[in-house]
């Protein structure tokens, strides 16, 4: 790479030291604006009364490791991919398998499904982006009508997630604008890997579940921290969340098997879920809120509600 | 479309909001830059810092508050937290019922 020119009275050093003080800077900025906690705001509402959830649903089929799952906008159909290189298309009311396709390669990181139920996205390990339109017709080959679109060309409701280079990942998560490619906002209190990220339904804040067992509300206006989902109980990572409609659940997939569901205003825990049999990979709550539908390295779904 | 996208590391996970303002900002995971001279990537943190550090904030309390306030207005149509009744959702057994 060509070496840019250095300015005058700039050096390595200098410039260092500059960073180390505008971190300082930023921090004290963010101290200076954090006059209250979230739940003590939070005091005066009501608490949650007791949730019964159970699994509702278990979809089986895959061969292995479900790694991850959408739902379609008709709030029925579920679209899950896994290592086995195969993605699903289930109608989760009657837990009928609707399509399967074969990816080339095994590791089929993510899909998602197109806001218009036509098609479905997926991609893995093949650094690609697939999308395959959805097709009842027994005689058409679906692998066939594939087409691949490169990642950042292409507008999904959902996400993409096109490297499995976990080693890549480090504790901070990011906030971009889309058309200036600028990043905007950073944060760094995780004290391990981050595995999930997701918008408040407001799109004022947002959620990250993490390896070191916690999940943490970041409020985009506060440009801060403002709280934590945390037990000593809890010491495997959290993998996936999702809020509930209003915003108050947020429902949290770990590595213990478990599905953890935080009060986000309050704090606190309100339900442990158990079912699967090996580590939660995925979560997302259905596009209408009644259910949310987790999914396992125990090679299953699972819709609650 | 932007003619000269911006190149994205592949991320570790990503997410759109489906409201404030849609479209503008996703998240990103994987923060690490792979090229670039010692003194451009200084200078480029150095830049982004100056960034971040300037944007305007407002206090916790107020967006706490914001935060709340969107919650309770949404909590009636959150079906959570309101419950729907075993009939209506298509996920819960439904009763038997007997012709009489």
């Amino acid at each position: 790479m060509a070496t840019d020119g250095l300015h005058e009275n700039e050096t390595l050093a200098s410039l260092k030291s500059e960073a180390e003080s505008l971190k300082g800077k930023l921090e004290e900025e963010r101290a200076k604006l954090h006059d209250v906690e979230l739940h003590q705001v939070a005091e005066r509402v009501e608490a949650l009364g007791q949730f019964v959830m159970k699994t509702r649903r278990t979809l089986k089929g895959h061969g292995n490791k479900v790694l991850c799952m959408d739902w379609c906008k008709d709030k029925r159909r579920i679209v899950s991919s896994s290592q086995d290189g195969k993605v699903i298309v289930w109608d989760s009311f009657t837990t009928n398998k609707e399509h399967a396709v074969t990816m080339p390669c095994t590791w089929v990181m993510a899909c998602a499904y197109a806001p218009s139920g036509c098609a479905i996205a997926c991609g893995g390990l093949d650094n690609k982006c697939s999308v395959y339109p959805l097709t009842f017709d027994k005689n058409e080959n679906m692998a066939a009508k594939k087409k691949s679109v490169a990642m950042h060309t292409n507008y999904l409701s959902a996400c993409s997630f096109t490297n499995s280079d976990m080693q890549g990942c480090d504790k901070k998560a990011m906030v971009w604008d889309m058309r200036s490619g600028q990043c905007i906002q950073a944060f760094e209190t995780h004290e391990s890997d981050i595995n999930s990220v997701r918008y408040y339904p407001s799109g004022d804040a947002f959620a990250s579940g993490s390896d070191d067992a916690t999940c943490r509300l970041y409020d985009l206006r506060a440009d801060r921290e403002v709280a934590i989902y945390s037990k000593e109980s809890i010491i495997f990572g959290a993998s996936s969340v999702d809020f509930s409609l209003s915003g108050r659940l947020l429902f949290a997939g770990y590595n213990d098997y478990t599905i953890n569901v935080w009060d986000v205003l309050k704090g606190s825990r309100v339900s442990i879920l158990f079912g699967h049999e090996n580590r939660v990979s995925t979560l997302r709550v259905s596009p209408d809120g009644t259910a949310f539908c987790s999914g396992s390295w125990d090679h299953t779904l699972r819709v609650w509600a | 479309m932007l003619h000269n996208p911006p190149v994205f590391l592949p991320p570790a996970a990503a997410a759109f909001p489906t409201s404030g303002n849609p479209s503008l900002t996703f998240l990103w995971m994987s923060g690490k830059v792979t090229t670039g001279s010692d003194i451009g990537q200084a200078r480029r943190a150095v830049e982004q810092l100056r960034m971040e550090a300037g944007i305007d904030r407002v206090k916790v309390s107020k967006a706490a508050a914001d935060l709340l306030q969107f919650c309770m207005e949404q909590a009636k149509s959150d079906p959570f937290l309101v419950g729907i009744p075993a009939a209506t959702n298509p996920f819960k057994e439904k009763k038997p019922c007997a012709i009489l």
